[in-house]
């Protein structure tokens, strides 16, 4: 592994000494294929990042966001004065803390357990059906909890009369809501994410466990010494795309967001339930302040590119693996 | 060399494939402005050739639009236009008109609700009515006849946007509704105050225990509504506009705007609200209850007494009773909420919405023509009722709409009162599909209506503050709101409450309210 790491470094090395047009000429076929990416980050990506200066414009829509005036800071000046930006800072980034603490690491703990598993259709089953509430309509699963939780006639207080037990109000105490968001975007998220997983692990050379077995492994010795350290460069690099979404408010491997919230929320519960994104959503969508929503959006875009660049950082210096 | 034509043909290649999309979609919508502009100019060359007017409206899922819907084929043949719906099913339809304005390829008339009117017409998307009104005698005298007409759609700088379409807001009277069948059955008499309300609500939960009976959806945006019964201010406009118009209300008797949730009718329902909430007569889930689930209980008899749209009647009665042929919700009349109450409540008739013509329009003529057209006693007979023989025939003097069972299918089939297809209406017509109990309803709402005092259009300093301290008012009082009646929040901390309110810039609010108001007055 190390002197395949070595003889990479050097290839690099050898590149580097080239000039441009030799590594351009070398590079074009590469290059011809990355064309039509490089077209749609251009037009879809690159251009429409210009609309964000609309929030140090007073935005007027039919003059266009070029036309419109420039006043400087005044829309962040008016967040951060306003009573609800501290709470919703804390919302957004504990909703995302969590999410992240144990929504990240509950894939790859599935993935290896299913890498465990030698019967191949019950493997097959058990992966089908855990990826299968990923592509259910967000606002369809939303409903579901929704259902299952409610104090009438919900599954889950049902089960708690049964067990003899009093029904407990889920959705109207504010206390539940991270717990509710956490646990069902586990369930939403574990199959998907844990593909990429099982994907690393089934390239795992097979000697390795022949030969551990030879040392005398057993299963968790296994998964501890072959299996982790195989998928950790896999782990690292998910890590850091979803530490770069970390203040979006819950948003790991792709799923839930802001719309689960704004489907989940109601309010009794916006002392914790109530971010960013739904606060942005109020203030540009239901009120029509397009300046101000950009601005509070942009300086929650501009966090989480600190956190993505300072993570990426700290784990290029620690762990050999990073984003770039 | 020969590597790099090669290079070259291929990054052609792949420019090409992008463009050709491109073109294909450019050379669409260009086809179509070429239409028009084409026929445009032909009537200014030749009177008789087809006019036409493109419009921009939202269209319902339960009225999908049509191509031959007979309220095109009428306009035409009464004003000689042809109308060009781009119906845009996207719920979002005010960010399809947003797009749409921008990209400068505008229809000719868009159906938008006045605040979206009054913030594209200040920045000069729209055409100011009062620059054209000249060539609109119909309108003229319709707006001439009373000054009301046009009063709510004025923006803070004396500007006219929209073409009122408000008669047609009969269609959202709100009251409260109840299952008329089970309180006959049980021999319960409909409740004239909040005492009696709570005894009839407790014998329904004795009856039928594992039931809720008084739930409402909508959570929290309905109770300012119930409030206005509860003596604590005409506000129920919030119910109606959402957060664009929070309950503020004017207060005659001290010549001042005041905030209605911290008013001591309001805690009065509070208090009142908890208690039933306390004893399960009302849903625990009432803050978050969907319209869904809503409708399930409603139908599922497990609901008694609710608040919601009038229209709402027929749409239970007619499909629930072929289940049972018994069921009937009817309209309940406001009740005296506590010591402060009244018998009255707001009055949500109305519909802050029209048509807008738009600053580029290119048939702009064309447009205004069939705008006036519209505010004219023909045009507003055609748009409601369509034409004898056609759509109704005439019963013992009376109209009877022909093959049509009720409103829904009337805007399904026709087009007729569908956003943008109207001005001025005749309510009758949808009266004249109701059922009986709706029918008694829509009669009867009207009597209870408290008189509202409606607020100018801010301007955008105003708005500014309505964005920051009003959001932030919204926010909490949505909130304590519903702990107080969940009981999260204990009533005994209600002057703290206000307090809170207060420090989050309640006065400066009131004060833009207040200056909002006083333009208004001054509009001759």
């Amino acid at each position: 592994m190390n002197i395949a790491l070595r003889n990479k470094k050097k290839c690099m090395l050898v590149i580097d000494r080239n000039s441009f047009g030799t590594k351009f000429r070398k590079g074009k076929f590469l290059l011809l294929l990355f064309l039509p990416c490089l077209i749609y980050l251009i037009f879809f990506v690159y251009v429409p990042m210009w609309g964000v200066s609309i929030s140090f414009k007073d935005y007027k829509i039919y003059e266009g966001f070029l036309a419109s005036p420039w006043v400087g800071f005044k829309y962040f000046i008016m967040f951060f004065q306003s009573p609800d930006a501290l709470i919703l800072i804390r919302n957004t980034f504990l909703l995302g803390f969590y999410t992240l603490l144990f929504g990240f690491p509950a894939p790859i703990i599935f993935a290896l357990a299913l890498n465990e598993v030698r019967n191949r259709k019950i493997k097959g089953l058990v992966q089908n059906v855990s990826t299968l509430p990923y592509f259910i309509s967000q606002v369809v699963v939303m409903g579901m909890v929704l259902n299952f939780l409610s104090p009438v006639d919900g599954i889950i207080n049902r089960l708690i009369n049964f067990l003899g037990g009093e029904t407990v109000n889920f959705m109207m105490i504010s206390g539940w809501f991270r717990s509710i968001y956490v646990i069902s975007d586990i369930w939403q998220n574990l199959g998907w994410g844990a593909i990429i997983y099982i994907a690393a692990l089934s390239n795992v050379d097979v000697q390795l466990y022949d030969a551990a077995v030879i040392d005398g492994c057993n299963k968790m010795q296994k998964i501890w010494h072959i299996d982790i350290p195989s998928i950790t460069p896999t782990i690292i690099t998910l890590l850091l795309i979803n530490v770069g979404k970390l203040f979006t408010g819950g948003n790991v491997y792709g799923g839930g967001g802001f719309e689960k919230v704004l489907l989940l929320y109601n309010p009794t519960i916006y002392e914790t339930a109530d971010i960013i994104y739904t606060y942005v959503y109020r203030q540009g969508l239901s009120l029509g302040n397009y300046s101000y929503s950009t601005a509070v959006n942009l300086f929650q875009n501009v966090v989480n590119l600190v956190l993505l660049v300072s993570f990426n950082k700290l784990s290029r210096r620690y762990s050999e693996t990073s984003l770039y | 060399m020969k590597k790099l034509v090669a290079l070259i043909l291929a990054v052609m290649m792949v420019l090409v494939l992008f463009s050709g999309c491109a073109t294909k979609s450019a050379d669409k919508g260009g086809e179509s402005t070429a239409a028009t502009t084409a026929k445009a100019t032909e009537t200014t060359a030749a009177p008789e050739a087809p006019k036409t007017v493109s419009i921009m409206v939202g269209s319902g899922p339960s009225w999908p639009f049509q191509e031959d819907w007979y309220i095109l084929k009428k306009i035409k043949e009464k004003t000689g236009i042809t109308l060009n719906v781009n119906a845009v099913t996207d719920p979002n339809f005010n960010d399809k008109v947003s797009i749409t304005l921008a990209s400068g390829d505008v229809p000719d008339l868009i159906y938008l609700d006045a605040p979206t009117a009054q913030k594209f017409g200040q920045q000069g998307a729209l055409v100011n009515i009062f620059d054209i009104e000249k060539d609109m005698p119909n309108y003229l005298k319709w707006k001439n006849a009373d000054k009301n007409n046009i009063l709510p759609f004025l923006t803070s700088d004396g500007k006219l946007y929209n073409f009122s379409a408000n008669e047609i807001g009969e269609t959202n009277r709100m009251g409260w509704l109840y299952r008329k069948d089970v309180f006959d059955a049980n021999k319960l008499q409909v409740p004239t105050n909040d005492e009696e309300l709570y005894n009839v609500l407790k014998q329904l939960k004795q009856i039928y225990p594992d039931t809720y009976p008084l739930t409402f959806r909508g959570g929290v945006s309905r109770i300012p509504l119930i409030a206005s019964s509860w003596g604590a201010g005409n506000n129920g406009l919030s119910a109606l506009y959402g957060p664009t118009k929070p309950p503020y209300f004017y207060d005659a008797s001290s010549d001042s705007w005041k905030y209605s949730p911290i008013e001591q009718g309001y805690k009065n329902l509070l208090t009142y609200l908890n208690k039933l909430y306390k004893e399960k007569l009302i849903a625990p889930d009432i803050i978050s209850l969907d319209t869904k689930t809503w409708q399930d209980r409603m139908s599922g008899n497990q609901i008694f007494i609710t608040m919601d749209y009038i229209v709402r009647i027929d749409y239970f009665n007619v499909p629930l009773r072929k289940i049972n042929p018994v069921f009937t919700l009817a309209y309940m009349p406001p009740f005296k909420g506590g010591e402060l109450g009244s018998a009255k409540k707001t009055n949500t008739a109305s519909n802050y919405a029209g048509n807008t013509i738009t600053a580029k329009a290119k048939n702009m003529q064309n447009a205004i023509q069939l705008m006036d057209w519209m505010f004219s006693d023909e045009g507003k007979e055609t748009v409601s009722w369509g034409a004898e023989g056609e759509t109704y025939t005439m019963v013992d003097g009376k109209r009877k709409m022909t093959d049509m069972a009720d409103v829904t299918e009337l805007r399904k089939k026709t087009g007729i009162s569908t956003l943008g297809m109207y001005t001025r209406f005749d309510f009758g017509v949808h009266i004249n599909l109701f059922s009986p109990e709706l029918a008694a309803a829509a009669n009867e709402d009207p009597k209870y209506d408290q008189e509202a005092v409606i607020p100018g259009v801010f301007t955008a300093a105003e708005q500014e503050i309505v964005a920051t301290k009003g959001a932030a008012i919204q926010k909490l009082t949505d909130e304590m709101v519903a702990k107080f009646v969940v009981g999260q929040r204990n009533l005994s901390e209600w002057d703290k409450y206000v307090q809170e309110v207060k420090a989050l810039g309640l006065d400066d609010m009131l004060g833009i309210y207040k200056a909002s108001h006083e333009r208004l007055k001054n509009v001759k």
